[in-house]
């Protein structure tokens, strides 16, 4: 069946660049309908390092993406105020090498090169600390250091980045559909055109056409796949990178450590968490399903502990991995190939109207989009300027005052803080569409977080919400010390109202979940990490009796 | 949320410097305690060294015999029986402990249940804390989830919370506005009621029991005095220790009532109705309200666990065993026979503990008798570590976990092996020492959480573990 009116553009894909793309053109004045496989956000872009960073680390070999990512990084600042924090860097730096005070010299020169692209990012210039001055400023660094450089990046909340960008699109009119594939494209091979995508839900549902002029993929590491479609070529260098998650902020700065093999590798306060990451490894294997070995995670674990020894006494939550959409290049070793982005169009391969942005750095993303975007107006033969550098995301347009906002609700202020943080001045919009609601809303459904009941609908009605992990990557709920076991069934019963589960819907809704959050944990479940595990099994088992909940498991 | 294991409540050392023994413990939670008692009322001068209250003071309190596989309920909705569970059990899992205790005989198990449940109730009692139960059916638990947990026994008011010995009840599903009073903490009550209420009655209904008429949501928006903005079961709980508190709070749970649910029989709480003597303030509760007062278990931190972890400290007392708060860092030899652990205290001090038998009840990775450290490795006497029978050598790191987080993993079921009389085995593939046993989770073969056996296998072989080691000196 086709989509009779169609669409000019189609977008594959709903990580950054997809919702990016989707949303500049629909500024535009574009007809734009999104298609992702599963959730926004649910892939590489979700599982970055949510550094909205100048990319010193290619200051050497590639200035190019130094500088542009600087560049876009002010702009995010002020399209969106309310969802960034600032972490200062640490580079702690060793003695006991041989001219190491040349050596210092280098690095400082190397950070005052940095420093000149500082103000396009509102960051501020480094400075170099003596030992003791590092470690006043940061008690957990080793006694080994010699002294520290200091720089200054910027954090950001990838889901609430990708989320903004997809509602502003549907608020200009754009189309957006998550859980559905596209299964083929659209073309006239005889004119070497695309003229659209079949695409099918998940869980069920006809394949259907939607026509477009042009189509966009953005679909990351699948990428190559969706090309293949039209007969057409991406050539990628996937590359795998792993983070880990501690469930507390262990250390008030980031912390740039060295890896066993010499990489730069960093602990990260991000969030109410700390972020360790990341590796950086040739992979080709399933996009979908990323396996992470004990060996990665010790990787990290040794990199980090050598400049923070106590690393190792904290609670890992999660390990996590995605796949960069590396644009290939012969000979380099992984970690050595650019982050630079390219826009392709595919009308010399047989498949005008069929444009791919690939490669690139999350802090890139908006210029990305910004450039893919150009590209399709041309094909379209349309007019119209970019305005996303201009026009705040939602929310954006002012951070509102969190005292204020808990005065004004009757919430906790730090509740009030955290939904300003995902929701900027329409945080007061979720508390009164939530008054509603029983209680109006406010109880507090995960405590770590928090998570208001309020906020819980709210992203159920408008942001794309299907799943348990649906919600926790618009809400956090469910990322603290528990992992979801005391809040899991009160949100899920939350999703069932607001999505029309039946109780034995949201009882397979609430193991699929727990079970997902196991599969993240897993690969860190050793030393001391199993006691935790013990203790989440006795409760999950002994006290709330899940062995009875699934009476056809073979337990014994 | 489940705190750290340091932020749970200190517990007793005896103040003696006596560290010379006849038995001595190591490890303090359930298995631990249980043996210790044997041993000291078999006349013998007991030692215990613990770092806490193990995984007991976590658990929900209830003493788990067996789950039973395969359908939820018998005909007409009542629980299954556990003889035939346990018969399955063992034979499915041959090197399950209870199979090591009972010979291999679900009677014998039950047997030694019957016995060893009898006799440590009976010291619980006395320090107030009164379990009910039995071993022909498990109970039917109410959990904070609002699922049905299976029990063969239970602390007092929860064990009342049966819900298939509750016919024709009307019970109202009470939770408490903890971290108000606010409307957000008032909400959050409501929610925990409806959700606790709807749940149970579906659970029920899966076991075709439809004997308990009615279950109603209440909220009740007050905290007891002294429990400040409590957010927590266990800090109010403390404060309900005090009777004129509880009875002024009761007042307001039967204001609550009066509105929400005048036709209320039962009133089932999470289980904060006390800590140190739950019955008085069970009975104060009752006497206020006019209904029967039920509780539900917990998750940790859980009341019921530091109700079992206090009432056996008191026993312990009474029994006249030496408590040593520290953890055993080193073991010496001679010969065949163990003479002397180093304990390391929390303040670094580490001193010397001698015995003529010592029974290693350390638990597995949360309370120290397991450790993973590049391999897993039992951290006293590096005694080799077994899975159903195997050399966890043998089991690749790839095969440690399954997929699905309420599965048995195997990981958490590695263990030391026992002969019969539960002397673990070492290298040489005989008794690892003469006189040294072992009890409960640091043993090899059951898989706890899913088989359901927790605190059933910590008293079955805590009990025989005791009166062996005991025997032996």
């Amino acid at each position: 069946v086709a989509e009779q009116a169609g669409f000019e553009v189609v977008v594959v894909g709903g990580g950054v660049n997809g919702a990016g793309v989707a949303r500049d053109l629909a500024l535009r004045g574009v007809s734009v309908a999104l298609f992702e496989r599963g959730d926004l956000c649910g892939a590489t872009t979700g599982k970055s390092s949510g550094m909205i960073h100048g990319g010193m680390r290619y200051l050497l070999y590639d200035r190019a993406t130094t500088e542009t990512s600087c560049l876009d990084s002010g702009y995010i600042q002020k399209i969106a105020p309310y969802m960034i924090f600032r972490i200062p860097f640490m580079l702690p730096l060793f003695d006991g090498r041989a001219f190491s005070k040349l050596r210092h010299e280098a690095v400082e020169a190397f950070f005052a090169a940095y420093d000149r692209f500082q103000p396009l990012k509102g960051g501020r210039p480094h400075t170099r600390l003596g030992a003791d001055e590092a470690r006043r400023l940061e008690p957990g660094l080793s006694a080994e250091i010699a002294g520290a450089v200091t720089t200054d990046e910027w954090g950001i909340d990838t889901f609430r980045l990708v989320v903004q960008n997809a509602v502003d699109a549907a608020e200009h009119g754009a189309a957006i559909h998550t859980y559905t594939d596209v299964v083929g494209l659209v073309r006239d091979p005889a004119r070497g055109v695309v003229e659209g995508v079949r695409v099918r839900p998940r869980g069920g549902g006809a394949p259907r056409e939607v026509r477009a002029k042009v189509v966009v993929n953005a679909a990351g590491p699948w990428g190559p796949e969706v090309a293949r479609l039209a007969g057409a070529k991406v050539r990628l260098r996937p590359s795998k990178g792993v983070h880990l998650t501690i469930e507390r902020r262990v250390s008030s700065v980031g912390i740039i450590a060295e890896a066993i093999d010499g990489r730069a590798i960093f602990v990260q306060p991000h969030e109410n968490t700390t972020i360790i990451g990341t590796t950086d490894d040739d992979y080709y294997g399933d996009p979908g399903n990323i396996p992470i070995t004990h060996d990665e995670v010790e990787y990290l674990l040794q990199g980090a502990e050598r400049v923070f020894p106590a690393i190792r006494d904290y609670r890992l939550l999660r390990a996590w991995a995605g796949v960069r959409p590396t644009i290939y290049a012969e000979g380099k070793y992984e970690d050595e190939l650019s982050r630079r982005h390219e826009v392709i169009d595919h009308a010399r391969e047989g498949a005008r109207g069929l444009v791919t942005i690939t490669g690139g750095k999350l802090a890139a993303y908006r210029l990305m989009a910004e450039e893919t975007a150009d590209a399709v107006m041309r094909l379209l033969g349309r007019d119209a300027d970019c305005r996303t550098h201009r026009e705040p995301l939602p929310g954006g347009d002012h951070v509102p005052d969190a005292a204020d906002l808990a005065r004004k609700f009757g919430i906790d202020r730090f509740a009030a803080a955290r939904l300003i943080f995902r929701h900027g001045s329409r945080a007061a919009t979720v508390l009164e569409e939530g008054a509603g609601s029983p209680g109006g809303g406010r109880r507090v459904v995960c405590g770590s977080e928090p998570v208001l009941e309020a906020e819980i609908r709210y992203a159920c009605r408008h942001e794309w919400v299907r799943t348990l992990e649906d919600l926790r990557r618009r809400t956090r709920f469910a990322e603290g010390p528990c992992q979801g076991i005391e809040c899991v069934r009160a949100a899920a019963q939350i999703l069932a109202e607001e999505l029309g589960w039946s109780a034995e819907e949201a009882d397979g809704q609430v193991l699929r979940f727990l079970d997902e959050r196991f599969r993240e944990r897993a690969p860190t479940l050793r030393g001391r990490q199993l006691a935790q595990e013990e203790l989440l099994h006795g409760a999950l088992l002994g006290v709330e009796g899940y062995n009875r909940i699934l009476p056809e498991a073979d337990l014994w | 949320v489940i705190r750290p294991l340091d932020e749970l409540p200190a517990f007793r050392t005896t103040a003696s410097a006596q560290r010379t023994f006849d038995v001595v413990v190591l490890g303090g939670g359930l298995a631990g305690a249980v043996a210790a008692k044997k041993a000291a009322e078999a006349g013998r001068r007991v030692g215990l060294v613990r770092e806490g209250g193990g995984a007991t003071v976590h658990s929900s309190g209830a003493f788990d015999v067996v789950s039973p596989r395969g359908p939820l309920a018998a005909e007409g909705g009542t629980p299954p029986l556990l003889r035939p569970a346990l018969e399955a059990l063992l034979r499915a899992n041959p090197h399950h402990p209870y199979a090591i205790v009972g010979a291999g005989d679900a009677g014998a198990v039950i047997g030694l249940l019957e016995e060893a449940t009898d006799d440590l109730f009976r010291d619980l009692d006395e320090e107030g804390l009164l379990y009910r139960g039995g071993v022909a059916r498990n109970l039917w638990v109410a959990t904070p989830g609002g699922h049905v947990k299976e029990s063969a026994f239970a602390q007092e008011a929860i064990a009342a919370g049966d819900l298939a010995a509750l016919p024709k009840a009307r019970i109202a599903a009470v939770a408490v506005a903890l971290g108000g009073p606010s409307d957000g903490a008032l909400a959050a009550a409501k929610a925990e009621a409806r959700a606790r209420a709807a749940g149970i009655r579906r659970a029920l209904d899966a076991r075709g029991f439809f004997g308990v008429r009615e279950l109603i949501p209440v909220a009740v928006a007050a905290l007891p005095r002294g429990a400040g903005r409590a957010a927590d079961e266990v800090t109010v709980a403390r404060a309900l220790d005090d009777q004129g508190v509880a009875a002024a709070w009761a007042k307001e749970v039967a204001r609550a009532l009066d509105a929400e649910a005048p036709r209320a029989t039962h009133l089932l709480f999470p289980p904060l109705l006390g800590l140190a003597e739950p019955g008085a303030a069970v009975a104060v509760v009752k006497a206020e309200t006019g209904r029967e007062v039920l509780e539900t278990v917990a998750l940790p931190p859980s009341v019921p666990g530091l109700r079992l972890g206090r009432a056996l400290d008191r026993v312990l007392e009474r029994k006249g065993v030496t408590v040593m708060a520290g953890r055993a860092v080193r073991a010496e030899a001679v010969g065949p026979a163990l003479r002397r652990v180093s304990v390391a205290g929390r303040d670094g001090a580490v001193e010397p503990v001698e015995a003529r038998a010592f029974i290693l009840a350390a638990g597995r990775y949360l309370g120290g008798g397991l450790r993973e450290r590049n391999r897993v490795g039992e951290p006293l006497f590096d005694l080799p570590l077994y899975y159903r029978g195997r050399p966890i050598e043998e089991i690749r790191p790839g095969e440690w976990l399954d997929r699905h987080v309420v599965s048995p993993h195997p990981v958490l079921a590695f263990g030391v092996r026992c002969a019969t009389d539960l002397r673990p085995i070492g290298r040489s593939g005989g008794p690892a020492f003469d006189n040294l046993f072992a009890a409960g989770g640091v043993m090899a073969g059951g898989s706890f959480a899913t088989d359901g056996t927790g605190l059933g296998v910590g008293l079955a072989t805590g009990y025989v573990a005791g009166l062996n080691a005991a025997e032996a000196v």
